[in-house]
C-alpha cells in the first residue's frame, strides 16, 4: 500500500487515548508490560516511519526499528520522565542516535546514495509553487548530503511534524539553535536541488 | 511556519512512500521486546538487590511492598524446615489468575508406532479478546488459529491452500477449547495433585524450581501413564516451562507437549485477536455447531462411525481426530479421490462434529462427573453395550449405548449395563 505524505499526520499516533491516559501509561510502563505494550502500539509506526525516511531501506528499517524498541525494553526502568512527551523525546533520541550511529558505522555513504539516486527522476524544475515533480529518491538524496545531526532535524521537523521544543530535546540543543541548523539545512536542499523556495530563502 | 518551512513541506507533501507496516514484524517485535523487558526486570530483581535497597522506601506504596517481600521471606525460611514448598508454590496459582494476557511457544511430538509428527506453536492468549495460534509443521506455517469469544468462533486461515474456515461454537464450547489450549488449567492441574519437588536449577540463566507429578488424572483420562514437569521463576513465582509427557494404547502412542518462551503480561491488544484473512483467500466451509452438546456428542460419534465403521478409541481431540483422518483418507482412496484434495465441507463438518464432542467429554472429566467412555471397546453393532455415561444428579447417569441410544438410569441399573458382557 502506498501512503501520501499528507496523510501521514493523521496517522501519526493512530489511538484514541487521552494525554492523562498517556501520562499514566508512561508512569507505569516501567513495571508493567501491558502499559509497555500500549505505548508499543501507539509508536510502533511513527518509529518505523522514521527509520524507513532515515535509511530508505525497509528491511533495514525494521532492523533499526527492533533495536530500538529493544533497547526501551532494556532501559524503561531507569528512564526518569513521567509524562508522554518525555517518553516520545527520549525514543526519538533513542531512534535518532542508532540510525546516525548505523548510518555512520554500516552504511557507506556513497551505497546510500546510489541507492537513492537510482531512481532519480527529473528535479530542474524552477519553482516549487509551479508543482514540482521531485520524487523521494531525489529528496532523499538531497537529505543525505547533510550531516546527520542536520538530516535528523530535518526529518524530525517535516517528516514526523515535531515542534522546535521537542526536536531540541532530542537533539539536546537550544530552540533557538535548532531553527538557525534548520534554516542552514534548507538552504543546502535548496540547492541540492536546485528549486527555489518562496519566503526568506 | 516560515516560507521555505512552508515550500519544503508541500514538497515532502506531494512525495508518496511505501512506508506503512508490513508483514508479521510488529507483532514479532511487540513479543520480543516484551519478553526482553520481563527478562530484564527479573534480572534487576535478582542481582540488584542494593539498588532496591536505596529506592524501596521511597513511597509509602513500597514500604507495603517491603513488608510483603519480608512477608514472603519469612514463608520462605519457615518452609526450608518442612521441606513442603506449598505456599510459595500456592503463589504460582494466585499471580497466573490475575494475568490478562500472554504468549509462548508450544511444541508438541506425537509418536504413534514408528511414526513421529512435530507440531511448534506460537500461541497468544487474553482472558478479554480470545486466543491466536500460529502453528508450524517442519518451520513452514500451516494454520493460523483464532478463537474468538466475541463472535463465539474459531477461525483457520490455511495459507497453503489460501482458503479459511470459520466454525461457531456455544459459549460452553469456546470456553472447553480455551480451556485445553491453556498453560495456566495445566498448572492448576499440578497444583491440585501430588507432587515431588525436583529443587533448583538454572532455564536459559535463570533461577527456577520445579516439581514433578506421576498421575494418569494428569490427562483428563485420556493417558494411561501421564508425567508431567512445571519449572517456576525464582524471581517472579510464574512458570518458564511445562512439560507433559503422556502415553496410550499400551504405550503405543506417545505425547509430549512442551510450553516454554512465556512472555506473562504480554500487554496484548485487541487487533492482535482479529483474524487476518488475505483477499484473495475463500471461505473453506462455515460450519454451525449445536448449543445442545448432548446432540453434538451424538452427532459427532455417528458421524465417526460413518467414516472408520467403529468409534474413536479414545474422546482426545489428537487421538479422535487421527483416526478420523485415516477413516476419511481410506474412503477418498475407494472414491478415487486423491487423498490431498481439498477438504469438502461434509469433511470439515464431521472433523468439527467430532472435536466438540471431545470438548464435551473434556469438560464432564474436569466436572468430576463421574464420566467414562468405551470406544475403544464398544462398536456400532452392541446396540445394548453402554459407550458412555456421566453423572447428570446424585442419584442418576446419562447414558449412551452402541446404537446411540440415550436413556438416564440409576446406580444399580448403571451396573448392570456395564456388567454386560462386551461381546455378545
Amino acid at each position: 500500500m502506498r501512503v501520501y505524505w499528507g496523510a501521514m499526520v493523521d496517522a501519526m499516533v493512530n489511538n484514541k487515548l487521552t494525554e492523562t491516559d498517556q501520562d499514566d501509561l508512561v508512569k507505569r510502563a516501567k513495571q508493567d508490560a501491558d502499559a509497555l505494550g500500549a505505548l508499543y502500539e501507539c509508536y510502533y509506526e511513527r518509529i518505523l516511519r522514521f527509520c524507513i525516511h532515515r535509511l530508505f531501506n525497509r528491511s533495514t528499517a525494521e532492523d533499526a526499528t527492533s533495536t530500538i524498541f529493544l533497547n526501551v525494553a532494556r532501559k524503561i526502568g531507569d528512564f526518569q520522565g513521567e509524562r508522554e512527551e518525555d517518553f516520545r523525546s527520549w525514543l526519538f533520541t533513542i531512534a535518532s542516535n542508532h540510525v546516525n550511529g548505523h548510518i555512520r558505522k554500516h552504511l557507506r555513504r556513497r551505497t546510500l546514495l546510489a541507492e537513492a539516486g537510482a531512481s532519480r527522476a527529473a528535479m530542474d524544475a524552477p519553482d516549487v509553487s509551479d508543482a514540482v515533480e521531485l520524487d523521494w529518491p531525489a529528496v532523499y538524496q538531497a537529505i543525505m548530503k547533510l550531516n546527520p545531526q542536520e538530516q535528523t532535524i530535518v526529518t524530525l521537523r517535516f517528516l514526523e511534524q515535531l515542534s522546535f521544543a521537542e526536536i531540541a530535546g532530542i537533539v539536546g540543543k537550544q530552540e533557538s539553535s535548532v531553527r538557525v541548523v534548520l534554516h542552514r539545512s534548507l538552504k543546502k536542499l535548496q540547492s541540492h536541488l536546485k528549486v527555489s523556495f518562496s519566503g526568506e530563502l | 511556519m516560515h516560507g521555505h518551512d512552508h515550500d519544503f513541506d508541500k514538497i515532502i507533501k506531494r512525495l508518496t512512500i511505501d512506508d506503512s507496516p508490513q508483514g508479521d514484524h510488529k507483532d514479532k517485535l511487540r513479543w520480543e521486546m516484551l519478553r526482553t523487558f520481563n527478562a530484564s526486570k527479573e534480572g534487576t530483581r535478582s542481582d540488584g538487590s542494593a539498588r532496591i535497597g536505596r529506592t524501596i522506601m521511597q513511597s509509602r506504596i513500597m514500604k507495603y511492598a517491603v513488608a510483603a517481600v519480608i512477608a514472603i521471606a519469612a514463608i520462605w525460611a519457615f518452609n526450608a524446615f518442612d521441606s513442603t514448598g506449598s505456599v510459595t508454590w500456592a503463589e504460582v496459582v494466585s499471580h497466573l489468575e490475575k494475568i490478562e494476557t500472554f504468549s509462548f511457544q508450544h511444541h508438541l511430538t506425537i509418536t504413534d508406532a514408528d511414526k513421529e509428527v512435530k507440531i511448534e506453536s506460537t500461541v497468544y492468549a487474553s482472558t478479554e479478546h480470545g486466543w491466536r495460534l500460529e502453528q508450524d509443521v517442519a518451520g513452514k506455517l500451516q494454520v493460523s488459529k483464532y478463537i474468538s469469544p466475541a463472535e463465539k468462533a474459531v477461525i483457520e486461515v490455511i495459507p497453503k491452500m489460501k482458503k479459511y474456515t470459520r466454525g461457531h461454537l456455544s459459549d460452553a464450547q469456546i470456553e472447553e477449547f480455551q480451556r485445553l489450549s491453556d498453560p495456566r488449567e495445566m498448572v492448576k492441574k499440578f497444583m491440585s495433585l501430588k507432587y515431588r519437588e525436583l529443587g533448583p536449577e538454572t532455564i536459559n540463566g535463570m533461577a527456577v524450581e520445579g516439581i514433578e507429578i506421576n498421575d494418569p488424572k494428569l490427562g483428563a483420562g485420556t493417558f494411561e501413564e501421564c508425567q508431567g514437569r512445571l519449572w517456576v521463576s525464582v524471581a517472579t513465582n510464574l512458570p518458564v516451562r511445562v512439560e507433559f509427557d503422556g502415553y496410550a494404547s499400551n504405550r503405543e502412542t506417545r505425547t509430549q507437549v512442551v510450553a516454554d518462551a512465556f512472555t506473562w503480561k504480554a500487554g496484548l491488544a485487541a487487533h492482535q485477536f482479529e483474524a487476518k484473512i488475505p483477499e484473495d483467500y475463500s471461505l473453506l466451509a462455515d460450519v454451525s455447531i449445536s448449543d445442545n452438546d448432548e446432540e453434538v456428542l451424538v452427532k459427532g460419534l455417528r458421524d465417526f462411525s460413518e467414516v472408520t465403521g467403529a468409534y474413536p478409541s479414545q474422546l482426545a481431540i489428537m487421538t479422535a481426530s487421527k483416526e478420523v483422518r485415516a477413516g476419511l483418507i481410506a474412503q477418498r482412496e475407494a472414491q478415487g479421490v486423491p487423498r490431498d484434495a481439498p477438504p469438502t465441507r461434509a469433511e470439515i463438518e464431521k472433523g468439527v462434529t467430532i472435536q466438540a464432542s471431545c470438548l464435551f467429554y473434556a469438560r464432564l472429566v474436569k466436572e468430576e462427573l463421574d464420566a467414562a467412555y468405551y470406544g475403544d471397546k464398544v462398536t456400532p453393532q452392541d446396540s445394548k453395550k453402554v459407550l458412555m455415561r456421566w453423572k447428570i444428579s446424585d442419584e442418576q447417569y446419562r447414558v449412551i449405548l452402541g446404537d446411540l441410544s440415550m436413556r438416564d438410569v440409576n446406580h444399580e441399573e448403571l451396573v448392570q449395563l456395564e456388567g454386560q458382557p462386551l461381546e455378545q
